[in-house]
């Protein structure tokens, strides 16, 4: 009896949780459509930038934080996406819309092509084969003058004109776009088999493949979906920024930055790399502003002491606290159930 | 001729190179620390010799055991304090935390010294030895010399005292070494201290050899990766050889195909070396161990 209701008690609560969460989609989708009315210029350029930043670390999630496969030379897939849209643009005279989407299947199918050989490689080779391999991209971009003009780079059309924020406000939503796919892609991996089976690979590759898993198609898949966005952040970034050049589009600042977001957040979960990504954007623009001299150093510190102080991301201090504060509130009902 | 000059080149660089990836080889060995901030390290001993140099008149060369001595005692501070609570993270962690310190030490370093660059000049920097038609600078033919002595140094610590032992020994097998008696607390803060002395003298050899400012380890950083991969990760014996390995095909990329494919052709070989030998040149299976 007393169970029978203490089961019917929880199904309610579920309940609740899931349509809690709902409103809190909708809610979300609503502001982050409605934000750019609300924003300065400047206030909308960073959150672009958080939103680019937050695509870049959730691609990174599926192939590092899922499989397990430390690609930290996801710069590669980025720079392939811009130049790709920058020619495709300039040189082929695409609509933007179609060179988005044909820059992020380019970098995608660059992936397919040099991911064969590299994810034979594990742990910290094929972290540094992937950063070997976005170096030599950068260099074939800034030697390859017939098609990527070399070291001079490509200038960009814009989009709009007007005030600045009429000016971001179609990157704004572009970048939104590319992030809200990336993130449903991701929850997909999360929900899905493949995505069990990316865990699997992750936990014991050798084990995943006698329990009958395709390991290497799935790795490859994977890194493939991780670049197809990654290569469409980049050509939305190209079109925004309005000119590129080798230095800029395969800037390794970039890996470490979504890297540390994704890292930060938690790896292996959807919401962490989005968290991570919106943490660090705004701490490194408040630090920016506040210590122009030294914001690097104060950067830099409060870095190291995030890592001391949550040494296992966001979302695993979250999910602790959620835990604890579930227990606190078990406690009287486990009692009563003792008796 | 040319040939000549390649050697002595290529000998020169790959020795910097070998110093400056053992160090990050024997951190990555011991504690499965990837030490993004080596390069900054690096910038430190650059920046002390050209202190010293200015400040004391003294030869560059005298200052090389100072900076040892001040980078050791720095390491081993930054590993007591910082590195070691971290130690049981995932290494994507420690990777995190030592990027943040490789930011401050930057930032520091352009707060302390400025942005220019700066170069340290000994007052033989223009003599050059002339040799059957050859002419070698000498200050290249003492980093040389300079560069064999800190090896050799290096080789014989590792390998005759008992303290090189130890930390070989805490490489290869942590819990064994404890159950032998070895302090692995202590042995962790001295190699990070010895890598920090090692890359002080990189530092202040460079020095003498290229110009320098508060960003010169960035790249630094990245050949000591490549070098330790060359040589597979966390062998110090293999990163001296991946040292060499490197340099040689650096130098011989601008030769065959000139300046601007250097680069190409150095990461190019390190994709076909990860590719078809993923252990390095000589790293041994249990080297290449991934703790994530």
């Amino acid at each position: 009896m007393l169970e029978a209701r203490l089961s019917s008690f929880l199904r309610e609560g579920q309940r609740l949780q899931v349509s809690a969460a709902a409103v809190g989609a909708v809610a979300l989708a609503v502001v982050l459509l409605l934000l750019p009315n609300w924003l300065s210029g400047y206030w909308l350029r960073i959150t672009t930038s958080v939103l680019m930043f937050a695509t870049l670390a959730q691609a990174w999630n599926i192939i590092t934080g899922f499989t397990g496969y430390p690609a930290f030379g996801n710069t590669a897939f980025f720079g392939v996406g811009a130049y790709a849209l920058a020619i495709l643009v300039t040189k082929a005279g695409l609509g933007i819309p179609a060179a988005i989407v044909l820059a992020g299947l380019a970098a995608a199918a660059f992936c397919a092509v040099i991911g064969l050989p590299i994810l034979r490689l594990q742990g910290h080779y094929f972290a540094i084969a992937t950063l070997a391999l976005s170096l030599f991209v950068r260099e074939a971009a800034a030697n390859l003058g017939w098609l990527t003009n070399g070291a001079i780079g490509i200038v960009l059309p814009t989009l709009a004109s007007g005030s600045p924020e009429e000016i971001t406000r179609p990157y704004y939503y572009l970048m939104l776009l590319v992030l809200v796919a990336c993130c449903a892609c991701t929850w997909w991996v999360s929900v899905s088999r493949f995505g069990y089976g990316l865990r699997s690979i992750k936990a014991d590759e050798d084990a995943a493949a006698c329990f009958g898993i395709n390991t290497t198609l799935s790795k490859l898949v994977a890194w493939v979906l991780s670049a197809f966005f990654t290569g469409l952040a980049g050509a939305v970034w190209a079109l925004w920024i309005t000119f590129i050049d080798p230095q800029s589009a395969f800037n390794l600042a970039i890996a470490v930055k979504f890297s540390v977001m994704a890292l930060l957040g938690g790896l292996g979960t959807v919401a962490g790399p989005v968290l991570g990504a919106l943490l660090v954007e705004v701490l490194t623009q408040a630090i920016w502003g506040a210590f122009y001299a030294v914001h690097l150093a104060v950067l830099g510190l409060a870095i190291m002491l995030i890592v001391l102080l949550m040494p296992g991301g966001l979302m695993q201090l979250l999910r602790d606290r959620l835990a604890t504060a579930k227990r606190l509130l078990a406690t009287p009902s486990a009692k009563e159930s003792w008796r | 001729m040319e040939s000549f000059q390649f050697v002595v080149n290529g000998l020169m660089l790959g020795g910097i190179y070998a110093i400056v990836g053992a160090g990050f080889a024997l951190v990555y060995g011991v504690m499965n620390v990837l030490n993004v901030a080596h390069g900054s390290f690096i910038m430190i001993g650059a920046y002390l010799t050209y202190w010293t140099v200015t400040l004391l008149g003294v030869d560059p060369f005298v200052t090389l055991p100072a900076s040892a001595v001040a980078l050791f005692a720095f390491g081993y501070l930054v590993q007591r304090t910082v590195i070691s609570r971290v130690l049981h993270a995932s290494i994507f962690m420690t990777f995190i935390l030592t990027f943040g310190l490789d930011m401050f030490l930057i930032n520091a370093g352009l707060v302390a010294w400025g942005g220019s660059y700066r170069a340290v000049r000994p007052s033989y920097a223009d003599d050059v030895l002339i040799m059957g038609g050859l002419t070698i600078p000498y200050v290249r033919l003492v980093v040389l010399v300079a560069v064999v002595a800190v090896i050799a140094l290096l080789l014989l610590f590792m390998s005759k005292t008992r303290l090189g032992i130890a930390i070989k020994a805490t490489a290869l097998e942590r819990e064994a070494a404890q159950l032998a008696g070895v302090d692995v607390k202590q042995i962790d803060a001295i190699t990070f201290g010895l890598s920090a002395a090692l890359a002080g003298v990189a530092g202040g050899l460079l020095a003498v050899v290229l110009p320098f400012g508060p960003f010169m380890g960035v790249p630094l950083t990245g050949k000591a990766f490549t070098v330790a991969v060359l040589g597979g990760l966390g062998s110090m014996t293999g990163a001296l050889y991946g040292g060499f390995v490197l340099a040689f095909a650096e130098i011989g990329g601008v030769i065959a195909l000139g300046g601007e494919w250097a680069d190409g052709i150095a990461f190019i070989i390190l994709l076909v070396v990860l590719v078809l030998r993923p252990r390095g040149l000589l790293g041994k299976e249990f080297f290449a161990e991934v703790k994530v």
